[in-house]
């Protein structure tokens, strides 16, 4: 199963994707991100592959003629493009900034063979917003304090992603044996085996991986 | 004098219950709503708003303001792209907005200049005028 993968995603990255389906992953990562209660890998190549395609469609629309019907139909598929890419990086800049310090220690301490979480231009920004709120907070509120509480613990402040929490998902594929539930003194280990095509709801955490695979994606 | 305003936060710590704003976030709930601010009006804020904020807000404020104008300016490799556009999926192209104030002159796209009245009522594109709406120049019209 995971050799496959591997041979699936590093295909991915020579093969020439059309622009539909380039369209397609972008709105997968979308929703993906959308529902994910922790920041996903970047896909920081999609999101500048679509921008170039816009760019393109706009010179295009600029050499039609006045008037032309074709031109209004391209336009609102422009704005929609756009509206998902801008919705996107939203989404994300949103958890950024929500769990800063969380998402720079786990960049930070991430292994050089996986895939970055952030973008160079997000991980500029999340570490630029990081100094911002503790400039502004010792100034305002900390240097008033008594010396012994001048500083944030960050184990008490920082605030983290609710993992737990519960998601929509859909499968891609079929994918055995996830454990959901450890075992407890009164209950077994909880295992299930997720068939293509089904839909769960399910907590996210055991799923994380398979999210960042695609095996499953969520709705 | 201390003393008493000191004793009034500790009772509204003890009224508060849960779910309403525990007194010791308040710096970061300001900060959050400071945020905000800077995704509805844009760069500059209203003199009124300025009004209620302490000097370091205000720094904080334009220092946010330039990261994320630096981010915008960074993604992709030509231009970048102005996320606080778009924040609503897109229906259709054009709609019919109503002016609520007196704006002055707008250049559309294509070059053409119509004069944004008071009550006078438009058919604009979308990506065009949304900035307006949400600084409350312009509304939307729903039929």
């Amino acid at each position: 199963m995971s050799s496959e993968l591997d041979e699936m995603t590093e295909d991915g990255d020579e093969e020439v994707m059309t622009a539909g389906e380039v369209l397609e992953k972008l709105e997968e990562a979308w929703l993906n991100e959308k529902f994910s209660p922790e920041i996903l890998e970047s896909k920081s190549d999609l999101v500048e592959c679509m921008l170039e395609q816009i760019t393109a469609m706009e010179e295009n629309i600029q050499r039609a003629k006045k008037g032309d019907f074709k031109v209004s139909i391209h336009r609102m598929e422009i704005d929609r493009i756009r509206y998902v890419l801008s919705s996107y990086l939203r989404i994300r800049l949103k958890k950024i900034e929500n769990f800063t310090a969380h998402i720079l220690h786990q960049e930070c301490n991430r292994k050089d063979e996986d895939s970055p979480l952030l973008s160079p231009e997000e991980f500029k920004f999340a570490k630029e917003y990081q100094n911002s709120i503790e400039g502004h907070f010792s100034t305002l509120a900390l240097r008033h304090m008594p010396a012994n509480s001048q500083t944030l613990d960050p184990k008490l402040t920082v605030i983290k992603s609710n993992l737990d929490s519960y998601v929509f998902l859909q499968v891609n594929e079929e994918t055995q044996g996830i454990l959901i539930e450890e075992e407890t003194l009164e209950t077994g280990e909880e295992i299930v085996d997720l068939e293509k095509n089904d839909q769960h709801i399910m907590r996210y955490r055991p799923l994380a991986p398979h999210v960042n695979s695609g095996a499953v994606s969520l709705i | 004098m201390f003393a008493e305003k000191a004793l009034e936060l500790i009772r509204e710590l003890k009224r508060s219950v849960d779910g309403t704003m525990p007194p010791y976030n308040i710096p970061y709930n300001r900060l959050e709503n400071i945020k905000k601010m800077r995704w509805e009006f844009g760069s500059v804020l209203p003199a009124d708003i300025k009004y209620n904020l302490c000097e370091q807000e205000i720094q904080w404020f334009n220092k946010y303001n330039k990261l994320l104008a630096n981010y915008m300016r960074s993604i992709g490799d030509g231009g970048g792209l102005d996320l606080t556009q778009d924040i609503k999926p897109p229906k259709t192209l054009f709609i019919e907005v109503r002016c609520l104030v007196d704006h002055g002159e707008f250049e559309t796209q294509d070059g053409n200049i119509l004069v944004l009245k008071k009550n006078s009522q438009h058919f604009l594109l979308r990506s065009e005028c949304e900035h307006l709406i949400r600084q409350g120049i312009l509304e939307h019209c729903v039929h």
